[in-house]
């Protein structure tokens, strides 16, 4: 973690922090009361946020089965928070790789702690806009050895970064990455900037962590050599078992679009 | 089975439907642990275990299902809204009031445990999800404390002073090397006082206007120290910021630069006196022909001149001045590094005895003199009467400067030490032109009136002295630190006004035996002779006494004014006895021309003329096949001795 981006860690409880305002929005109870009124005020920006970070886990869950379908046996995640009971080592065979990262050092420490039985899982300190360091630890060459095919998850932290730190994330992956390689993401769509993007930007602006939220075509123009796959980038809730009319009355509501989808190297 | 069990189970799917229903509608009700995709599944479930339930009415079943369910992530929202569907669902099923109420008692019986277990499970998992958070505070406030504490050695510790003030420039923070460069004991003496109190003039009253809006400054200032004493620092400024951004206070380090800066002086000093000594050494290459041209005609002129006249007495005269001219030359080759001398194993201590008991008869009095000798050896290898004039003149400094104090009678203490010192890599760099090993120190200290700050960087340039300008030439420090040069040593001056100087003089350390001295050779006596001999020099004036002198004294000489007319006229050498070959000449130098001669004649016996007697270049043409060096300015008969002997040698 570089000096220039250190976020209020998540057990600094005399400030907000984004991870845990997080936590409390997805329902969890990882969170401070200072969290819970940030929180609330976001929700009064946003009173949909609530279905939008649900959708976001989702459809991680959601790619991550579709992957395992696939064939894939190794996944690395970029800011992925508490590894909790949904997250991709419950989710994968226990023979498969799992390697987690987060920017937050208490989040990983307590994250270790939680993942310290999963033999083949790892949890390690990493800014999504620096791979390459992810990359050279050691613990991260044992378990991946000399496979290539893995299978990278970006979800949610695309607009925590600047357009020239997805441009250098997404190189250096597929620079490194074998063919067939595949990377699931997701992040916020402002096709059409809506007052929720508004309110988003000026919240996070709020607890000192700037967002960059971007069009589709923007997005798409960061990800190098990454092919997106068919179906293409889609609202989130297109990949999901779920009522659609519920969340396509919020969007129509208050006007908030969350794209996920899948890329390969070819 | 009962018949409410029976009518269930044959209803079993529908209320599965209704509940799957109900579970989408509040899909995101619930943590977002439960995924949609479960969402099927548990509806048949729960759906299932009422079945069960009514069948056996077993009521820690139903508790158990309840913490299941709390453990798959149901919402307390979501789990009333299901308990809710399944009583109106069952509620239906009844033909009759009685009948229905049967079924709201069973639905009642059924929820009722299953919620105590649900609210239990819950309770249980967000006590472990706060206990996690507990661990997680627990280790960042550790981690942020250990943070905290190695920042906190890490400024203490830095050889860097650190300040933090606010941004009027109250002092709040000062690190230990802070208080020990600006001489302060204690940080009370410092906290709480003005950042401008620390230095000298205005600059830092200007810095603190500025910093906050140029957010960082880098440079050099001059600091005052508790005592009052200036200090040579680099400075590194910046804004601190609180978490907002505001500017809250100013953070500054600091580098002691005064040896730094003195360093450099001393590199640019050494630099100068280098071209000093180069334009030093040829100055007196071109005095010392003119002094062999004035004084072979002055000789020549002697002779021929009656003892008892008036032009005899002033042609003495012009010949004393010319041997000062001489000596003067002399000198400079001592400061042009040209004198390395005979080279031998010495004791320093020896040397330091030897000239002591001839300079302290020159001391007042009053003038304490000590001597404080290494026990340990202190050999060197030196020419021991270079060294020896050395500590004559520093000895004779401290004496003028001690006899030198406003008129007041001279007193005052001169020691004088040998020591060997060992210098690290580190150490050796305190010193211009220093390197690591084993060195012997000479340190000659004094009382004088010292040295003003300004004279110290052209203290060993040649005709700058502070004396009287009868009273010295201004070559004695010249020719010290020529002399030292000379032996691969180095010197460090260190003088306060008022209080006196001290002179450490740093010679590599020789762990040989010393040697015993060597004889002085004595000349043959002058007398006439024949042969041919051949002057090479591009100083015609030097050339046409050299052939004066050497025809008066039946010698035959052939000229040449360089060393292509020189190889030219000795040709295979049969007709030349000696040639006398000036070493330093434009085109050919002399060594080259010795090469030639020796070519064409390996016999030759030839005869190197330089002003650069103890040139170590000049000495080398001696183990190339020269026979000897004629030293200029030189006299009538040390040139006709040195041609006779030339001829007696075998060729």
């Amino acid at each position: 973690m570089t000096e220039e981006r250190k976020p209020v860690s998540v057990a600094d409880a005399s400030q907000p922090n984004a991870g845990r305002i997080y936590d409390y929005l997805l329902g969890g109870n990882h969170n401070f009361e200072i969290d819970r009124a940030a929180a609330q005020g976001l929700l009064q920006a946003v009173p949909s946020m609530r279905q939008w970070v649900r959708l976001i886990r989702w459809f991680l869950n959601e790619a991550v089965h579709q992957l395992v379908t696939e064939g894939f046996t190794h996944f690395v995640d970029f800011a992925s928070g508490l590894p909790t009971v949904d997250h991709i080592h419950h989710v994968v065979p226990k023979t498969s790789v799992v390697i987690y990262s987060d920017i937050d050092p208490v989040t990983v420490s307590y994250a270790q702690d939680v993942i310290k039985d999963y033999p083949n899982v790892a949890f390690v300190a990493c800014d999504a806009s620096q791979p390459e360091k992810l990359l050279a630890l050691d613990e991260v060459k044992r378990l991946l050895g000399a496979q290539r095919k893995v299978a990278f998850g970006f979800n949610g932290i695309a607009w925590f970064l600047k357009d020239e730190e997805i441009v250098h994330t997404m190189k250096t992956l597929y620079d490194w990455a074998g063919p067939g390689s595949k990377l699931f993401l997701c992040d916020t769509n402002i096709d059409v900037v809506t007052e929720v993007s508004r309110q988003l930007d000026t919240f996070y602006a709020q607890v000192k962590q700037p967002i960059y939220q971007r069009t589709r075509k923007q997005l798409l123009e960061l990800l190098g050599g990454w092919k997106v796959c068919p179906p293409g980038l889609q609202a989130l809730e297109e990949w999901l078992p779920i009522e659609r009319k519920k969340i396509q009355e919020v969007a129509l509501r208050e006007g908030g679009n969350i794209i996920g989808g899948f890329f390969q190297k070819t | 089975m009962n018949q409410l069990a029976i009518l269930l189970r044959q209803n079993r799917d529908a209320l599965a439907a209704v509940l799957v229903s109900q579970l989408r509608e509040s899909a995101f009700d619930n943590p977002y642990t439960l995924h949609p995709r479960r969402l099927a599944g548990l509806g048949a479930e729960i759906a299932e275990n009422l079945c069960r339930f009514v069948d056996s009415l077993d009521r820690d079943a139903a508790f158990a299902y309840g913490q299941t369910i709390a453990r798959e992530g149901i919402a307390e929202k979501t789990i009333v809204l299901v308990g809710s569907a399944v009583r109106h669902f069952c509620v239906q099923l009844g033909a009759d009031a009685q009948s229905a109420l049967l079924w709201s008692d069973a639905v009642d019986l059924f929820t009722a445990p299953v919620l105590e277990g649900f609210m239990k499970a819950r309770e249980s998992q967000i006590l472990s999800d706060q206990e996690q958070l507990r661990r997680a505070l627990s280790t960042a406030l550790e981690s942020q404390r250990h943070e905290l504490l190695i920042k906190d050695h890490a400024i203490s510790t830095s050889i860097n002073g650190i300040m933090l003030t606010d941004l009027e420039g109250k002092v709040t923070y000062v690190n230990p090397s802070f208080l020990t460069l600006w001489g302060f004991t204690s940080p009370a003496e410092v906290i709480r006082g003005s950042f401008e109190d620390f230095w000298v003039g205005e600059e830092a009253k200007k810095l603190l206007a500025t910093l906050p809006h140029s957010g960082g400054w880098r440079g050099e200032l001059v600091a005052r120290r508790k005592d009052q004493s200036n200090l040579n620092v680099e400075l590194s400024a910046s804004v601190i910021c609180d978490e907002l951004g505001q500017a809250v206070g100013i953070m500054t380090s600091f580098i002691d630069v005064t040896e730094r800066k003195r360093l450099q002086t001393q590199v640019i000093q050494a630099q100068k006196m280098e071209a000093l000594g180069q334009l030093a050494g040829g100055i007196a290459h071109d005095f010392n022909n003119l002094l062999a041209a004035i004084s072979g005609y002055l000789q020549l002129l002697l002779v021929d001149a009656p003892r008892e006249s008036g032009l005899y007495r002033d042609l003495t005269q012009i010949s004393a001045a010319v041997d000062r001219g001489s000596a003067l030359t002399s000198q400079l080759r001592f400061f042009t590094r040209q004198a390395a001398g005979s080279l031998q194993i010495v004791s320093l201590n020896d040397v330091v005895r030897e000239t002591l008991q001839l300079v302290k008869h020159t001391f007042p009095p009053q003038i304490v003199i000590e001597l404080s000798l290494s026990p340990s050896p202190v050999n060197i290898e030196a020419d021991p009467n270079q060294v020896s004039q050395v500590l004559v003149n520093l000895c004779m400094n401290a004496r003028d400067a001690m006899m030198d104090q406003g008129g007041s009678p001279a007193v005052g203490h001169l020691s004088i030490m040998t020591s060997m010192v060992q210098l690290s890599e580190a150490e050796a760099a305190r010193y211009v032109n220093g390197r690591p090993g084993k060195f012997v120190v000479l340190k000659v200290c004094d009382t004088g009136v010292g040295i003003p700050p300004e004279l110290m960087e052209r203290l060993f340039i040649p005709f700058v002295t502070t004396k009287a300008a009868r009273s010295g030439t201004g070559l004695g420090l010249a020719v010290v630190y020529g002399i030292v040069a000379g032996h691969r040593g180095f010197l460090e001056v260190t003088s306060e006004v008022g209080k006196g100087s001290a002179f450490e003089v740093f010679l590599p350390l020789n762990e040989g035996r010393v040697e015993a001295p060597g004889r002085e050779r004595v000349e043959s006596s002058l007398s006439l002779g024949h042969g041919t001999v051949l002057v090479v020099d591009d100083d015609s004036q030097v050339r046409e006494v050299i052939t004066r002198i050497l025809e008066g004294s039946g010698y035959t000489v052939i000229g040449a004014r360089d060393g292509e007319e020189a190889l030219r006229r000795f040709g295979n050498g049969a007709g030349i006895d000696v040639v006398m070959l000036d070493f330093v000449m434009p085109g050919m130098g002399g060594r080259e021309c010795l090469r030639l001669l020796l070519e064409a004649n390996a016999r030759a016996r030839v005869l190197i003329v330089t002003g650069h007697i103890f040139d170590s270049s000049a000495q080398q043409l001696l183990s190339e096949g020269a026979l000897g060096i004629v030293e200029k300015p030189f006299n009538q008969w040390t040139l006709v001795a040195r041609v006779q002997n030339a001829l007696g040698r075998p060729s």
